[in-house]
């Protein structure tokens, strides 16, 4: 049911946060029929301006101005009503170099189930890289569109119609009340009422899905920190637009002869020429759609001629934050502040460098170089800031997004991803969401699928 | 000399010119300086000519053809009878570093080679007469 309000005082599993992470937890955690769920989102079923400003974010460094609220959207559907689309499957170098503390197949068992949810084709999963033929050192990686995919406009028959899930909207949570291990309920504030008395709703479980910021700053006005990095390590992709030219020899790239509008064709370092290079996952798109004679290792022949599209990863760095600012919301609660330098400019040089050098070793084409100047733009991705480890030392959540000093309480979203890898987040966020919510549902003791 | 024998004559011939490595006869379709004799051209003159391009006179202005010849035969990259060794070229370009030429990135190798089928086609042009 779609309610303003919670239904019951106790429920089995809340989930905070109303977007891709939050949604498909849900729906995964529906399949158990002894569980009685609840979807808090702070927004409306459309954006609502006062409550949008609650996205809001004190900006130190690189991200742009516009980056908060766009970003951060507060409605239901959350950051799938502005995404692009764009999907590919995370990247293994950084599973390999146990970035991650579990194995790939931990999240890649899920990806057939998360691209019917965001309706990609089977080729997503089942061929997400191309070797090419004469090079270990490139890869072909298509990036996948999906249509978008709204998950404020294909799920809303199921949250209207589902006797045992209500998404309740216009509810802020302010903040979890704890004793011991134990998360005990969450205090709610209806987000366009400030002066209302709070409300306070219980659960077994709790689930933040709040986003990249939202994560972080929840845990921190719940004082769940202690020694943990909450909000630390914050990672975006920087995407460098049309800063270098390549020419490519057409024939050698897996590439179908008819332009497919739903695929975005890149080039990749393979996972290990990354590792053996101590560099990280980096990827250039290009285009098919202007041929040129050039000259290439002693041979002129036709070849691609097309602009490169740069979108890489950066490694977390515990300086990039989320944290408090001087600033409140009309809530009354801290904005978030967010600390944030790519530091990317040296590392993209020398990443295209190694890329150029495989690119024109192995005969497959001849890069430029990057331009002199260039500007880094955002991806919109907010990761790493409650960063999935080992130990509460140097990470938040366990290997099952459990926070480590709590019992029940988890996180679904790219904030526990402690390596972004160069690939758009949804994909694997929507994946890790299905593996969540089968974990909790195996855990609560229920039939849900695994 | 009826057709059968003409054709046997010309493949003893073809034969010849293989095996001993001579360079083969091509009629261009350009008249020299006595307006009578065909211009003689080999397969690396072909290539060369196929290479040549004016974006690498910048890289080839101050270098002379003899020595670029010298540097490519040298390196094993050409050779007057076989023409460009692109085998040669892709191992060279595996442990060359790499030169940044008018913002692209090429190999050391790939770079004199341009310039000598550059120079190499300035050359033929300013011998044939206007």
């Amino acid at each position: 049911m779609i309610l303003n309000q919670p239904k019951h005082l106790r429920y089995d599993i809340i989930i905070l946060g109303s977007g891709p992470a939050g949604i498909t937890t849900a729906l995964e955690l529906s399949k158990d029929t002894s569980l009685k769920i609840a979807v808090i989102e702070s927004g409306l079923l459309e954006p609502h301006p006062t409550i949008q400003t609650l996205g809001n974010a004190e900006i130190q460094g690189d991200l742009s101005e516009k980056y908060f609220p766009m970003h951060t959207q507060r409605c239901f559907g959350g950051s799938s009503t502005v995404w692009g689309g764009f999907c590919a499957v995370l990247e293994k170098r950084a599973f390999t170099a146990q970035a991650w503390p579990i194995p790939y197949q931990e999240i890649s068992r899920w990806y057939p189930a998360a691209a019917r949810i965001i309706e990609l084709p089977d080729d997503a999963y089942r061929k997400p890289t191309v070797a090419i033929e004469g090079t270990s050192e490139l890869i072909y990686k298509p990036f996948y569109v999906s249509p978008p995919v709204r998950f404020n406009k294909k799920y809303h028959s199921f949250f209207q119609h589902h006797p045992r899930v209500d998404l309740i909207l216009g509810s802020t949570g302010f903040r979890l009340m704890t004793q011991g291990r134990t998360v005990t309920a969450l205090e709610l504030r209806d987000s366009l009422a400030p002066r209302r008395s709070p409300t306070f709703v219980s659960a077994g479980t709790f689930v933040l899905a709040c986003g990249g910021v939202g994560n972080p700053r929840m845990l921190q006005l719940s004082d769940i920190v202690a020694q943990m990095p909450v909000g630390r390590g914050l990672m975006e992709h920087p995407h460098l637009y049309a800063v270098a030219e390549m020419y490519l020899d057409r024939d050698r790239l897996p590439v179908g002869a008819v332009e497919d509008p739903y695929v975005v064709h890149a080039l990749q370092l393979s996972d290990s020429y990354c590792l053996e290079n101590g560099v990280l996952s980096f990827s250039a798109d290009f285009n098919q759609r202007q041929m040129t004679p050039t000259v290439l290792l002693g041979k002129r022949r036709e070849m691609l001629h097309t602009p490169v599209t740069i979108r890489a990863e950066i490694a977390p760095d515990l300086r990039n934050s989320v944290s408090d600012s001087d600033q409140r919301n009309y809530l009354g609660a801290p904005l978030p502040r967010v600390d944030f330098h790519y530091r990317y400019h040296d590392l993209a040089r020398e990443s295209w460098h190694l890329l150029g050098k495989a690119l024109l070793r192995s005969g497959l084409g001849r890069p430029s170089v990057l331009q002199p100047e260039f500007k880094l733009h955002d991806g919109g991705h907010l990761m790493g800031t409650t960063r999935m480890g080992l130990s509460a030392a140097d990470s938040v959540v366990d290997s099952n997004c459990r926070v480590h000093t709590t019992d029940n309480l988890y996180v679904a979203g790219s904030s526990v991803f402690p390596a972004g890898g160069a690939s758009n987040p949804t994909f694997t966020i929507v994946a890790m969401a299905l593996r969540l919510g089968a974990h909790l549902a195996s855990t609560s003791g229920g039939n849900a699928h695994g | 000399m009826d057709r059968r024998t003409l054709i046997a004559g010309l493949s003893a011939a073809a034969a010849w010119l293989s095996l001993s490595g001579c360079a083969r006869l091509v009629l261009t379709g350009r008249r020299h300086g006595n307006g009578h004799m065909a211009a003689l051209t080999t397969p690396l003159n072909e290539q060369l000519a196929e290479l040549a391009d004016p974006l690498f006179r910048d890289y080839s202005t101050g270098r002379s053809v003899n020595a670029l010849h010298s540097v490519m035969v040298h390196k094993s990259v050409i050779s007057p009878d076989h023409g460009v060794n692109h085998q040669k070229v892709i191992n060279l370009a595996r442990h060359e570093p790499l030169v940044i030429y008018k913002g692209f990135y090429y190999t050391q190798t790939e770079l004199e080679l341009y310039a000598l089928a550059y120079l190499h086609q300035d050359q033929n042009r300013s011998t044939i007469p206007q």
